[in-house]
């Protein structure tokens, strides 16, 4: 088992220096003065020009740049942000935990209610339920979430009102340090009343939005993974049993589609990232993604640079983490060497 | 060189058309298709001819409604129908240029990587593991950020983000084909690689690559919307449904028109070619097939 | 005493072309402690027949019966619920290929556990014990060990031998073995088959054997049911069959056993292939195939005939008209000797 775990890890390696190398090339790429491009000064006299080329490391050969570059990502220099000043780690990690919250209450919801929905469909197969479901999911992942949110805006914060607009939490009478920074719990920890609500009440909408085309997806995967194995003989031997439908459907089929399901869970989070850019642009959600969408637009390259960087990266080690899951939940994977 | 080869056309064709979906999503594609060849003549006005006595209309079967603005009128008098059939072109020329792209590098670059294999082999999936492991949208983002925001440089992010799919697709099945018996039969007659790999090779891959292709088509035109909405793609005043999205956004309240036809109208193109890709698939699978 | 009677079932399965009848009016008796096989090629029906019996298959196949019970209880008046304990409990079933109808997921001592639980109840300690009884009882060495094994870990006859504890959880009166050994080596099978014997004799069960094999059938059946294209065609107490088969097809069956075959020659086999959906023919389904047809089989579908527990489909009865296909000797084979 460890070393089917290192094996995997290994793996990683070169795609992880593939990032690194793409990232490094990202700010060399762009057109114009990589001083500038880096620091955000302009008209620069000669002098300072080269004592700043000199600090940058520009003026050193190209692979040497890289390795400097990589030697400083693993101390955690992502270099500095040219908006504010600070560096990039510590903007990157002072919103992480907003866009954490919405996603995790999203793959929550595309869970819940995407996995029910795909074994109803399979169980039902051919009938009302089965194209209901099908159909739903299949308007889902077609559709555009930024047009979604704006819709479900329009609907029920400025024509019904039940939803708030925009933001974490309705900050006129509410105020409390953050702790967490996960807003539900720090609305908890404050003992405010009302504050709990509030913030859910905040994160309806954009995890609903957010949700919409992961719950599309594992609605579809659980389906056809249940429809394959339903037909399995162990089912049939099941029924021979004498065990009750309920079981053998949740019990006995469930467990071996939810394998393949799994996997397709783990590969939504590249999804929940970039739908939470679009999502977190509409609701005026502070997260990484709105950060990055800012940092485009300001040319604040070096934080466009590490914030990619960072997201590639927790990309990766989610998709580590669920090769691994894989492989303990499928007894015949985890015995095998 | 036969890729496609007649009978086996009509025997797909005659599976398609038992999917109602599929044949509803043909249809409402047909319709934009023709929209976007025939936009000069069937769009009531110029896209960009601002009516200065007509601002913000909402469609004629509200009260306030004016004829001819069927669906109404944006915030400078812009005829809204007319800006959505114009805008049908962006999307569809997005995908298709983008699709295109992807397909023919991807395919290409699958073959090789699969023939060859060895170094080359490692090195392409290597890179096509990089640009798997950013997110689509942000990886778009980010090389419109070197790039520049604009409707050129957008699609050729998108093309780049698309190029592993059909890269790996290509690659599985040339490995999968490449030891079967009437390859090496033609080896052993002194088939070149190239005349191998083309001719005898990738007309075996058609069927995952037309499915992943028209996938590809639906997720191009969401990519391109999003960024479109973001600023990154189609800039203003070019009539590109995302973009028009962006411009929308500050008239939830007042306009719900000028928010809802150009979403409405993405996601029914994006539908449609979904349930095309569906049925095809669907009509493709050999499983499915009734001897 | 009738432990189960079964009277005129036939099963159709709705298709792309039209509705195919798997099994046709099948009739059968089956008496406490008594072991029947019901012999066919594949596509007889067989399995079909006895699915339909356990109530096992799926939504899209239509059964038409005149009366199915068991030990006397009428199956076809009963709720779903009232069905499924009695699957499991009073009458169970084992299939062809054990190792993909054990769940991958869950253990086997897990699986027979869940077995015992929903028929018998009882603390998990007591439970725990009875699937190590049964474990032994099925000649796995080593139960304790075996019973957190996962079934990729066992081999085919190991698996088979879970199958027949979990199918003996709770006592069955009635055990249904499809092909139990058809998919085991050569080696194994023999194991298997003696274990299903001496099992069905110390707790004078019910058994109901299904395959194609007649060399198993000699060896393990007392009465035998003959199956074609979804048809019952002969029914005969084991020793009659192998010295006086009814139906031309039961005869062809025989000859075609190496064992019979005349030294030097080659061995026999019968023509043709079994109908399917769409070439059905119009009157007797074997005509096509046998030897012994005339214009009257193609013509009619040839009646059920019966002498007391014997009976056969044909037109004609035995010797009429007198025209033997092979030579045929006239005397089964016993286990283990041979010409």
């Amino acid at each position: 088992m460890f070393r089917f775990i290192l094996h995997k890890m290994l793996l990683l390696i070169p795609t992880f220096i593939g990032i690194t190398l793409a990232a490094f090339m990202f700010v060399r790429l762009l057109p114009g003065d990589p001083v500038t491009i880096l620091t955000g000064e302009r008209g620069v006299d000669p002098e300072r020009r080269a004592a700043m080329m000199a600090q940058l490391g520009l003026d050193q050969p190209l692979p040497l740049q890289y390795l400097d570059y990589v030697g400083k990502l693993l101390q955690g220099d992502f270099g500095q942000s040219l908006a504010t000043h600070r560096p990039v780690t510590e903007e990157f990690f002072a919103r992480l935990p907003a866009t954490l919250e919405l996603a995790l209450f999203a793959m929550f919801i595309a869970i819940a209610l995407g996995v029910p929905a795909g074994i109803l469909a399979a169980v039902k197969r051919g009938r009302w339920p089965d194209h209901l479901v099908m159909g739903v999911a299949l308007t889902g992942y077609s559709m555009p979430i930024f047009w979604w949110g704006l819709l479900l805006i329009m609907l029920f914060s400025t024509g019904l009102g039940w939803t708030p607009v925009s933001g974490r939490l309705d900050i006129i009478n509410y105020y409390f340090e953050p702790v967490t920074g996960f807003m539900v719990i720090d609305a908890w920890l404050s003992g405010q009343q009302g504050a709990v609500t509030s913030a859910l009440r905040h994160l309806l909408l954009p995890s609903i939005v957010l949700s919409t085309i992961p719950m599309a997806v594992i609605a579809r995967q659980t389906r056809s993974a249940m429809l394959e194995v339903l037909g399995e003989d162990y089912v049939r031997t099941a029924h021979a049993k004498g065990l009750s439908t309920g079981r053998v459907i949740l019990v006995h089929a469930l467990r071996n589609a939810l394998i393949t399901v799994v996997t397709v869970i783990g590969l939504q989070i590249g999804v929940l990232m970039a739908g939470a850019v679009l999502t977190e642009t509409i609701f005026a959600w502070p997260g990484i993604g709105k950060w990055m969408i800012e940092a485009i637009a300001r040319r604040d390259y070096p934080a466009v640079q590490g914030g990619l960087l960072f997201i590639a990266v927790s990309v990766m080690l989610v998709n580590l983490i669920v090769d691994l899951l894989y492989g303990w939940i499928n007894p015949r994977v985890r015995d095998s060497r | 060189m036969k890729l496609f080869d007649s009978a086996a056309l009509a025997v797909t064709w005659g599976y398609f058309r038992e999917s109602r979906g599929g044949l509803v999503g043909l249809a409402f594609l047909g319709l934009v298709l023709f929209a976007v060849v025939f936009a000069d003549v069937i769009a009531p006005f110029d896209p960009a001819l601002q009516h200065r006595d007509a601002l913000l209309l909402p469609p004629i079967w509200n009260d306030d409604g004016r004829w001819p603005y069927f669906l109404g009128t944006d915030a400078v008098g812009r005829d809204l129908l007319s800006r959505l059939i114009f805008g049908a072109r962006y999307s569809i020329f997005i995908g298709m240029v983008v699709v295109s792209i992807a397909v023919v590098a991807g395919t290409i670059l699958g073959l090789l990587a699969g023939y060859f294999g060895g170094w080359f082999d490692t090195a392409i999936m290597r890179l096509m593991d990089v640009i798997l492991a950013f997110p689509s949208l942000l990886l778009a983002l980010g090389l419109v950020a070197v790039l520049g925001p604009g409707l050129l440089n957008a699609m050729y992010a998108i093309a780049l983000v698309m190029l592993p799919h059909f890269v790996r697709l290509t690659r599985a099945s040339v490995m999968g084909e490449k030891n079967r018996d009437y390859v090496v039969a033609s080896r052993v007659a002194g088939a070149g690689s190239a005349r191998l790999m083309f001719s005898a090779i990738l007309p075996n891959c058609m069927a995952p690559l037309i499915v992943q292709a028209t996938l590809s088509f639906s997720n191009a035109i969401l990519d391109a919307a999003a960024l479109g909405f973001l600023g990154m793609g189609a800039q203003p005043p070019l009539p590109e449904w995302g973009a028009m999205l962006a411009e929308a956004r500050e008239f939830i309240s007042r306009a719900w028109w000028v928010v809802t036809f150009p979403g409405l109208a993405i996601l029914l193109t994006v539908l449609s070619i979904n349930l095309v890709g569906d049925a095809l698939r669907d009509a493709l699978d050999p499983r499915m097939r009734r001897s | 005493m009738s432990l189960l009677e079964v009277r005129q079932l036939s099963v159709s399965f709705r298709t792309q072309g039209g509705w195919f009848r798997a099994v046709e009016a099948v009739n059968l008796h089956l008496a406490r402690g008594e072991v029947l096989a019901i012999v066919g090629e594949s596509g007889s029906g067989k399995s079909v027949a006895m699915l339909a019996v356990m109530g096992l298959l799926p939504a899209t196949a239509r059964i038409e019966c005149e009366r199915l019970a068991l030990d006397g209880q009428d199956l076809l008046t009963l709720t779903p619920k009232a069905r499924r304990r009695l699957n499991g409990g009073t009458m169970a079933m084992i299939f062809q290929e054990p190792m993909s109808s054990l769940n991958p997921c869950f253990t086997i001592g897990y699986q027979i556990d869940e077995a015992v639980r929903t028929h018998l109840g009882g603390s998990r300690r007591e439970r725990r014990e009875r699937v190590l009884h049964l474990l032994e009882l099925v000649g796995i060495p080593d139960p304790p060990r075996r019973f957190a094994a996962y079934p990729h870990q066992m081999s085919g006859g190991m698996s088979q031998r879970a199958m027949i504890a979990m199918a003996l959880a709770a006592d069955p009166q009635l055990l249904i073995a499809d092909e139990p050994t058809t998919a085991l080596d050569v080696t194994v099978q023999a194991q298997i088959l003696e274990l299903l014997l001496r099992l069905q004799q110390e707790r004078d069960m019910g058994l109901i054997l299904i395959t194609h094999d007649m060399g198993v059938v000699a060896e393990t059946a007392q009465h035998v049911v003959v199956q074609y294209a979804g048809q019952q065609v002969e029914r005969q107490a084991v020793r009659g069959l192998f010295e006086t088969p009814l139906h031309p097809y039961t005869q062809a069956l025989l000859d075609a056993l190496p064992e019979r075959a005349p030294p030097g020659d080659f061995l026999p086999t019968i023509p043709g292939i079994v109908p399917g959906l769409h070439d059905r023919p119009q009157g007797c389904l074997f005509a096509p195939r046998c030897s012994r047809a005339e214009a009257l089989c193609q013509d009619r579908e040839p009646p059920w005939q019966s002498a007391g527990s014997v009976g056969w489909r044909c037109h004609f009865v035995q010797g009429d008209p007198p025209t033997p296909v092979f030579p045929s000797r006239a005397h089964p084979p016993q286990g283990g000797e041979h010409d």
